[in-house]
């Protein structure tokens, strides 16, 4: 009996291993993601992901993940790996995903076109929503609010 | 028999060694771990049998249904929840440097977190209302209300509430506040995440869904609160946030003690959050974990000409 659970642990245990080394391949989760050439928040910028983008990863670092972009023009560098998943999510328009009905579709579901149908007549304020969505704090700023105030500089 | 145990805490080694080693540590659910950590932490919702189909589901099919969302979804949430939000309250959009200071917080503690990007960015508005009160969205908007900024003394106080919203999304809290049916049918099936293609029809369909879980979010927000563990979860996941960020943690424990003088039980927090004293009392619990060089003396200027 103790021999059959250890079988079942070990068989469990091994799954897992593999199921991680399958991992190599990822997509983007964020509308759009600075690739940074070091780890560091503040890192020179190298180039950016989108939303759906294809990556393969190199290395990780701590939160930090080494990315190589699969398709398009071949980009690397560093991104959080929080910006990564492993949810297959396919922009429209990208005839090459075969399988579509496994892959989650950007733009479909609850989506923009979603979004227009629910506000349509409802007491709800979007306009200050995107109002909201345009504050940006650039780099620089951000950067010498930090330095000022003696913060950590998301290393 | 032996040899087999031996072979088998290899691998376990090998396992939990792994992540460290190869690419494919990089683990994009581990938020939808958490909420699911969070279903079995509450407990009493799992022993209730699923009532799915019947009309309410429990928090772990709701934890279950956030997991298989792609973060557009949840985007798409945040801005219907924030759109309420902006509705109910009125945004000040009257003071540009109190906002740009706040989000300027808001970056410090994102880019020093475990999740320094959401799918569309961290925004913070300020709300035009004497209430004590707070929000975020799962699509990263954090609103905080004039009445609760007067009750802050230092940026550390300010960076505290704001940490506890963070931690709120980054737990996806509001996620779980969705218990619908039709939704976490809608997620299962594939509709919402667009894994089945939307039809005319569908869209009407999406966009009542939509609605309803919209709904259950603003309630929980607004009026019932999210519960005891999911606030003393957010509060101490704040610490670790405070901290990796350089604020002083014990800010949150400052904060508390400025809501216990001020803030009313009938209305804002004090309607949906536990009384700061219960709070303060788990706060202290994990306090001592971290320890940050106290550097706010830097910051006192800067707040004390934001605020004037």
């Amino acid at each position: 009996m103790k021999r059959t659970i250890c079988i079942v642990l070990l068989c469990l245990t091994a799954g897992w291993v593999f199921g991680q080394k399958r991992g190599d391949t990822m997509y983007v989760a964020v509308k759009s993601a600075a690739l940074k050439t070091s780890t560091g928040f503040f890192a020179r910028t190298a180039g950016t992901l989108v939303y759906g983008a294809q990556i393969t990863v190199l290395a990780v670092n701590g939160k930090w993940a080494q990315v190589r972009t699969v398709s398009g023009a071949s980009l690397s560098g560093w991104t959080a790996s929080s910006n990564l998943t492993l949810k297959h999510i396919v922009v429209q328009g990208d005839t090459r995903s075969a399988s579509a009905k496994e892959l989650a579709l950007a733009g479909k579901g609850f989506s923009q076109e979603v979004e227009q149908k629910y506000k349509t007549g409802k007491d709800v304020n979007y306009d200050a929503v995107d109002a909201l969505e345009k504050t940006a704090v650039s780099e620089q700023e951000l950067l010498n609010f930090i330095e000022e105030g003696h913060l950590s500089k998301g290393e | 028999m032996k040899r087999l145990f031996s072979l088998f805490v290899f691998c376990l080694a090998s396992a939990c060694a792994l992540p460290l080693l190869t690419c494919g540590s990089v683990e994009p659910k581990v938020l939808g771990d958490l909420a699911a950590a969070g279903a079995s932490a509450l407990g009493a919702d799992d022993n209730v049998a699923s009532a799915i189909g019947k009309g309410v589901g429990t928090f772990a099919d709701s934890a279950q249904a956030a997991d298989s969302l792609t973060p557009e979804n949840e985007y798409y949430i945040g801005r219907a929840v924030a759109a309420n939000i902006a509705s109910r309250y009125k945004v000040d959009t009257g003071n540009p440097a109190l906002q740009a200071y706040l989000n300027k917080i808001c970056a410090t503690i994102t880019i020093n977190s475990s999740h320094p990007d959401i799918f569309n960015g961290y925004h913070v508005a300020v709300l035009d209302s004497q209430e004590i009160n707070a929000f975020a969205t799962p699509g990263g908007h954090v609103f905080l209300t004039r009445g609760l900024l007067a009750c802050t003394s230092t940026e550390d106080e300010i960076a505290s509430v704001i940490a506890h919203e963070i931690a709120h999304i980054q737990l996806r809290h509001g996620l779980t506040a969705i218990r619908n049916a039709a939704y976490i049918n809608a997620v299962k099936s594939g509709l919402v995440t667009g894994i089945s293609s939307a039809a005319g029809d569908d869209v009407d369909k999406l966009a009542s869904i939509l609605g309803d879980s919209v709904g259950e979010i603003v309630t929980t927000l607004v009026s019932n609160g999210y519960g005891r563990e999911q606030e003393y979860d957010a509060d101490a996941e704040a610490l670790a946030l405070l901290a990796a960020a350089g604020y002083e943690p014990s800010s949150i424990v400052q904060m508390l003690h400025s809501l216990e003088k001020n803030q009313k039980s009938g209305s804002g927090f004090g309607k949906t959050h536990p009384s700061p004293s219960d709070r303060i009392v788990s706060v202290n619990k994990n306090l001592n974990r971290y320890r940050v060089l106290d550097t706010r003396g830097f910051r006192k200027k800067r707040y004390e000409t934001v605020k004037k």
